[in-house]
């Protein structure tokens, strides 16, 4: 085996001449973004976005397709190189016709995996549903009382019929829960050791408690009052959320591990500061303040409260972070409740800088509006049924009820949520996605044949890997193929063949090899992997 | 029982073409003559008794756009909309071709089932714009008004072809010869009506002659051109003649041999000329002198390399070719015995490819030279698909064993054994012409088994593509060949290492092949005379669009824009103003017309952010909208896209979409910071070079001609061309004679004899119709 002198990213290095240059950076532990090339196989040279500099020639070459030449001189990931990346994924953004989570998941502001819990519920795992959504939303079932339910608005089948009744859905499995022996509690990490502040016990203090103690960290709460709640428990709510009930959701999120300090008034300058230096960080969410006091306090303001840092939620004053009224005032208790888990996650990472990319905001692909004639496509997996709850006593909705409900649901999110290619190399290069080619050339389909294989064309990056896994296997009986030319390309199975038949027995190998989702299970979503 | 018929028409057409997955296309190409479309069953059929497997068969036969999977017409009706067809209104054509056979919305096929109309890229009969061709016969100059004619003329074609099928011509004694063209152009243009008027006229008036079919004449824009050489040695030539001409013209030339023909001719001549003395329109045909003015502008210069003997010699006359030097160079070549000798003149020469990038042919030879193999390939690519492009075609049809020869040479020089033609299948013609002149040098022993007593063997076969522009590019040409989907793939390997089946293979264009003899014959030194420093020799350009003099010339390189559209085209038709010329097809750019005084080489092109492409030259004036032929060139990669690779596939699409907002008058002005960004990208990321240059059309206008972007974005288009942004109306001119009303399509002009008329504005969609059959100019657009 004869080995060359190549270099790559201005170091030397000797390598095999079999070698790609993909082959040869992934050697020097330097992994080139890559979604139509695969080792096992021979390169197709389609998606462009391997593509890497070649300093002597000036010009960018497809690292995956280009054997690995005596005197190379490779820069992986130059201003050029990033640029071209970006600018590829962003055009196979542009014709992805598909959502990475749904509306419904998207417009909450707590972001909680309601299509999951759904289809929990419609396997009748009630406990399960609550697993499913707990961590995000905390607050299951007060919010499934009093939200004004932004997710339900913004549910697909609206436009269909009505939206589903996510908010009854998360009602019911919480109160599943609120009788149980042994409630569900998300699992906490290792104790970090740092102490923190909590401020103010309302929604977002409560949720802010609570993340930071799920986190590891040691968290004092104060609360002016002797008992914790802040809004939710106001008068305003007391015609449908029913005292008892809230308080048990809320000791549930009072944690063993966090103290509580309770009827300790708060408010002066002096008492923050000092337990800035008692605590490694301080959040503060006491509602609405006047912009005189805030500043009194040293804080910088907007009009509406206390200015925070774009990105996280801390404060012109390090260490101290805000969430809730105090920064705007707002009446949708779910986005204080996230305001608070989102601010204790930027604590966590404020104390912990080499964890950030736990947070980075990950791409979300938007399906365009459906179509009308498109709208059929997702009943591969939902019933046509009309949604019958708003006929329904809220108390009385129950288990038969709901799962008929969960069935309404398109669950229309992605199926390969976490191990995207796409997704994931879009959002290592914050990739935009524009919406014209979808509005005008694309149409939604799932093609499955009344079969459990499902191929969806508009998520399709005509990679051709699926084929190139079943050739290998030397099993293209039905003959997975692309047709057509150009912007029209599309895979399809000759002579009125399924996809199913055509992956056969590797229908597994090749839904897994497929970079994105467009070929999928029918039943099978990935699960969260925290 | 019609599966049953499918499979013993499939079952004899396999066993004619042969099993292996390489003849998917021609075996695609016989079911479909045989069906008229690609029936499901028959496809199934081929799988079960071939190696073709049904992936490679649906794959293989949607990507080529000549492949039908629907029943189509009787009769089918390609409009071309080449580049040259397009800027003189192919698309008003074919949509009165649909409004006159009354075609459905969403189909392509009237209702009678008798006529089905598509559009196809390029027919390469430029100079007569726009042309159709329904079957087998082409017609040149159809203009949205003329539809109805030309579908009565086809009609009546079609009648007294099959009553003259059994009518034979006797010739007993040759006393001249009359060269005619005949040539896809010329023929469309009428050359065939004349040349079977000449057949007739031979029998009506007793005259024997030589009818002596000759290629291409260059002059296409005085097509069709009939020379008649008399016993004396003279040679006449006529231009424009038609059929109707005929038998004046052999009167003046021929004189019969009996005394009653004789008596019978004169009264003709005499009752003839009583007849057309009170006609003022008809005028009688004079011959030209073969020196006019025009003539000697137009030739005077040109250099023919690989067009040499114009117009003077019979395509397929092999003792004609052979007399005029043919065949020298490959005789030369086999008794010096020494490749490398062939190569070092080559590389003296310095002649680079002429199939557009213009990489230079020795190092190509030098490689495949080196290359080790088994078997070696060589491959003339004849797939020309430029629209607005016809060299090819025309050197196919008019010098096939001319590029035969250089296949030659090229082939013992690299030390290949098995050849290709991979032409368009848009070009019968050529197929038909190249596949008689391998018979005939097969015959004479100049291909085969050891040629001319040689140890050299070369094989040579015919394969047609079927409708896809980017099969020209190499690597897709031999995936093509192989039977494949035309994908590109990258290059290196290059297909001289490692092409066809892997082994090393040469590919090149069919004008640089045809240009070799002429330099293994004249010596490297007389090819390097010819040129620029860096780009010797010549090029054909087919030279067409708003042109006086159209035609396929072959100029030395260094020539300026100006001396070709000037000298040669005689400037722009019709008086019009010259603005730009559009070279290279959709590879390459607009030219202002200030810039005329660029000397045409690869260098200069390129720096101006043009190409050379293959050679098409189209010269547009005041009414040609840069904007929209950027929109017309991008509609064409985005079609033509192999769909591989991301920026190709989705980078084009969206240039498109962004042009189309811009001629529909909905462009905003960042859509020109936008269309300019995915522009670069497009022409860095993609694969092969369809994609590279793709761009050249939008970012050359954008860069001559941006504040005509700027006036379509505010709503207006200066050369009054894009459709939404221009109304007709009627002037005080009008004088009431309906002739509009009658033409109108939309039926957007009320009928009001001898009064003025008016365009109902909701109504009409702006084809132009009344403005070209106004007798008045009274049609007015804003």
């Amino acid at each position: 085996m004869n080995k060359v002198n190549i270099i790559i990213d201005k170091i030397k290095i000797r390598v095999s001449e079999d070698l790609n240059l993909w082959q040869a950076a992934k050697a020097q532990n330097i992994l080139i973004p890559a979604l139509c090339y695969m080792e096992e196989f021979p390169h197709t040279t389609s998606c462009m976005v391997c593509m890497v500099w070649d300093n002597p020639q000036q010009k960018l070459i497809p690292s995956c397709s280009v054997k690995v030449e005596e005197g190379m001189d490779i820069e992986t990931n130059n201003q050029k190189v990033q640029d071209i990346r970006k600018s590829s994924i962003e055009l196979l953004l542009a014709e992805h016709l598909g959502d990475c989570i749904a509306p419904c998941q998207q417009i909450c502001p707590a972001h909680p995996h309601i299509p999951q819990m759904i289809r929990n519920i419609r396997s009748g795992q009630i406990e399960d549903a609550f697993k499913s959504i707990k961590k995000e939303l905390i607050f299951p079932l007060v919010l499934g009382y009093i939200c004004s339910a932004p997710c339900e608005t913004g549910c697909r089948r609206n436009q269909l019929d009505s939206g589903i009744s996510i908010c009854r859905l998360h009602r019911l499995a919480a109160l599943n829960q609120l009788d149980c022996s042994q409630p569900f509690i998300p699992e906490s990490k290792t104790a970090t050791g740092k102490n923190i502040a909590v401020i103010g016990a309302g929604p977002s203090g409560l949720a802010g408690a609570f993340t930071l103690s799920l986190d590891g960290h040691k968290v004092t709460l104060f609360e002016q009052n002797t008992t914790p709640g802040g809004s939710i428990i106001s008068k305003k709510y007391q015609e449908v959320l029913s005292e008892t009930k809230a308080h048990k959701e809320i000791q549930s999120l009072l944690l063993p591990a966090i103290n509580l300090n309770f009827g300790t008034k708060m408010g002066k300058i002096e008492n923050i500061i000092k337990l800035k230096k008692n605590y490694d960080a301080v959040l503060i969410t006491i509602g609405k303040q006047e912009t005189a006091t805030l500043k009194e306090w040293n804080f910088d303001t907007t009009k509406e409260g206390i200015q925070i840092k774009s990105g996280s939620f801390e404060t012109s004053v390090s260490g101290i972070f805000a969430a809730g009224s105090i920064i705007k005032e707002n009446n949708l208790i779910v986005k204080s409740v996230a305001q608070g888990k989102e601010a204790a996650r930027s604590i966590t990472e404020f104390l912990n800088p080499q964890n950030s990319q736990l947070n980075k905001v990950r791409f979300n692909s938007r399906m365009r509006k459906i179509k009308p004639e498109e709208i059929g496509e997702y009943f591969y997996w939902s019933t046509n049924n009309q949604n019958q709850t708003e006929k329904i006593n809220p108390e009385l909705f129950n288990l038969d009820e709901a799962v008929k409900e969960a069935y309404r649901c398109f669950s229309c999110d992605c199926k390969k949520v976490y191990s995207c290619k796409l997704r994931e190399t879009a959002t290592e290069f914050s990739a935009a996605q524009t919406r014209t080619l979808l509005k005008k050339h694309k149409i939604f389909k799932i093609i499955h044949g009344e079969t459990d294989i499902l191929f969806e064309p508009g998520k399709c990056i005509k990679c051709g890997i699926c084929i190139k896994t079943l050739s290998k296997f030397k099993m293209n009986l039905p003959g997975l193929s692309f047709i057509n030319r150009g912007f029209e390309v599309i895979l399809n199975v000759p002579f009125s063949k399924t996809f199913k038949e055509a992956l056969g027995v590797h229908s597994q190998k090749c839904i897994q090899n497929c970079p994105t989702s467009a070929l999928s299970n029918r039943n099978r979503w990935e699960k969260m992997n925290e | 029982m019609e599966k049953l018929n499918f499979t013993k028409e499939v079952d004899k057409i396999v066993e004619s073409l042969g099993t292996t997955p390489d003849k998917v296309i021609p075996i695609l190409h016989a079911v479909q003559k045989e069906f008229n479309y690609l029936p499901e069953p028959a496809l199934k059929r081929i799988t079960e008794i071939t190696e073709i497997s049904t992936g490679q068969i649906s794959g293989v036969s949607t990507f080529y756009s000549q492949f039908r999977h629907e029943k189509v017409g009787k009769h089918i009706i390609q409009v071309c909309i080449g580049t040259a067809c397009h800027i003189k209104g192919a698309e008003s054509v074919y949509k009165s071709f649909r409004q006159k056979l009354e075609i459905p919305p969403g189909k392509d096929t009237d209702n009678d089932g008798l006529f089905t109309l598509v559009k196809v890229s390029c027919l390469g009969c430029c100079t007569i714009a726009p042309v159709v061709q329904i079957d087998d016969l082409t017609f040149g100059k159809v203009g949205s008004e003329k539809v109805s004619e030309v579908l009565e003329e086809f009609i009546a074609l079609k009648a007294s072809k099959e009553r003259s099928k059994h009518k034979k011509t006797k010739l007993s004694k040759i006393t001249g010869e009359i060269k005619i063209g005949l040539g896809s152009c010329c023929v469309a243009n009428g050359s065939g009506k004349v040349n079977n008027a000449l057949k007739s006229a031979f029998n009506d008036l007793g005259i024997m002659a030589k009818i002596k079919p000759v290629g291409c004449v260059g002059m296409c824009h005085r097509t069709p051109l009939l020379e008649i050489s008399s016993d004396d040695q003279t040679s006449i030539l006529y231009e424009k003649v038609q059929a109707g001409d005929v038998k004046k013209i052999l009167l003046n030339h021929f004189q019969p041999d009996s005394f009653y023909q004789l008596f019978k001719n004169k009264t003709y001549k005499f009752i003839e000329q009583l007849f057309l003395k009170d006609e003022p329109g008809s005028k009688s045909k004079s011959p030209i002198n073969p020196r006019d003015q025009h003539i000697n502008n137009f030739l005077g210069k040109q250099v023919h390399i690989a067009t040499e003997h114009c117009g003077k010699i019979d395509p397929l006359d092999f003792k004609e070719y052979c007399t005029k030097g043919g065949f020298e160079g490959l005789k030369t070549v086999l008794d010096q015995k020494s490749p490398l000798k062939i190569i070092e003149t080559i590389d003296k020469s310095r002649i680079r490819g002429r199939g557009g990038a213009g990489f230079p042919t020795s190092k190509k030879l030098q490689l495949a030279y080196k290359a080790e193999g088994k078997e070696k390939y060589i491959i003339c690519n004849g797939d020309e698909g430029d629209p607005g492009a016809f060299m090819d075609r025309m050197i196919l049809e008019s010098y096939p064993f001319r590029v035969i020869e250089g296949m030659c040479i090229l082939a013992y020089a690299i030390g290949a054994s098995k050849g290709f033609f991979y032409i368009r299948s848009e070009y019968p013609l050529a197929v038909e012409r190249i596949s008689l002149a391998l018979e005939i040098c097969k015959k004479n022993g100049l291909l085969g088994d050891l040629i001319q007593g040689s140890d050299f063997s070369l094989n040579i076969k015919i394969v047609e593509g079927a409708g896809a522009f980017v099969c020209g590019e190499e690597t897709a040409l031999l995936a093509s060949l192989e039977g494949k989907r035309g994908n590109p793939t990258y290059r290196p390997p290059y297909p001289v290492i490692k092409g066809l089946y892997d082994s090393p293979t040469l590919v090149n264009n069919c004008e640089t092949m045809a240009t070799i003899p002429w330099i293994i014959r004249n010596g490297d030194k007389a090819f390097t005379l010819l040129g620029t420093a860096e780009s010797k020799g010549t090029k054909v350009f087919s030279l067409a669009g708003k042109v006086a003099r159209g035609g396929l010339i072959e100029v030395p390189m260094g020539i300026t824009i100006k001396e070709i559209v000037e000298d040669i085209g005689g400037g722009c038709e019709n008086d019009g103003q010259f603005k730009a010329i559009q070279i290279g097809g959709p590879s390459g750019g607009c030219i202002p017309a200030n810039l005329k005084n660029i000397k045409i080489d690869f260098e200069e092109l390129s720096k101006i952010g043009a190409m050379m492409g293959s050679g098409g030259l189209l010269v547009m004036n005041q009414d040609d909208c840069m904007v929209e032929i950027a929109r017309y060139f991008l509609s064409f990669t985005c079609n033509q896209s192999c769909g591989k690779c991301t920026f190709c596939r989705i980078g084009t699409r969206m240039m498109l979409d962004i042009l189309e907002d811009l001629c529909a008058g909905n462009g905003k002005l960042s859509d020109l910071e936008k269309l300019e960004d995915l522009a670069e990208k497009t022409k860095i990321g993609s694969l092969c070079g369809l994609g590279k240059t793709a761009p050249n059309p939008v970012l050359t206008t954008l860069k001559y001609f941006r504040e005509e972007y700027e006036a379509h974005i505010e709503g207006k288009c200066p050369a009054k061309f894009c459709k939404d942004l221009i109304t007709y109306s009627i002037n005080d001119q009008c004088i009431g004679c309906t002739i509009c009303s009658q033409n109108c399509p939309d039926k957007a002009i009320e009928f009001t004899p001898y009064r003025k008329h008016k365009i109902d504005i909701d109504k009409c969609t702006r084809c132009g119709i009344c403005k070209k059959v106004c007798p008045n100019f009274a049609v007015e657009v804003e």
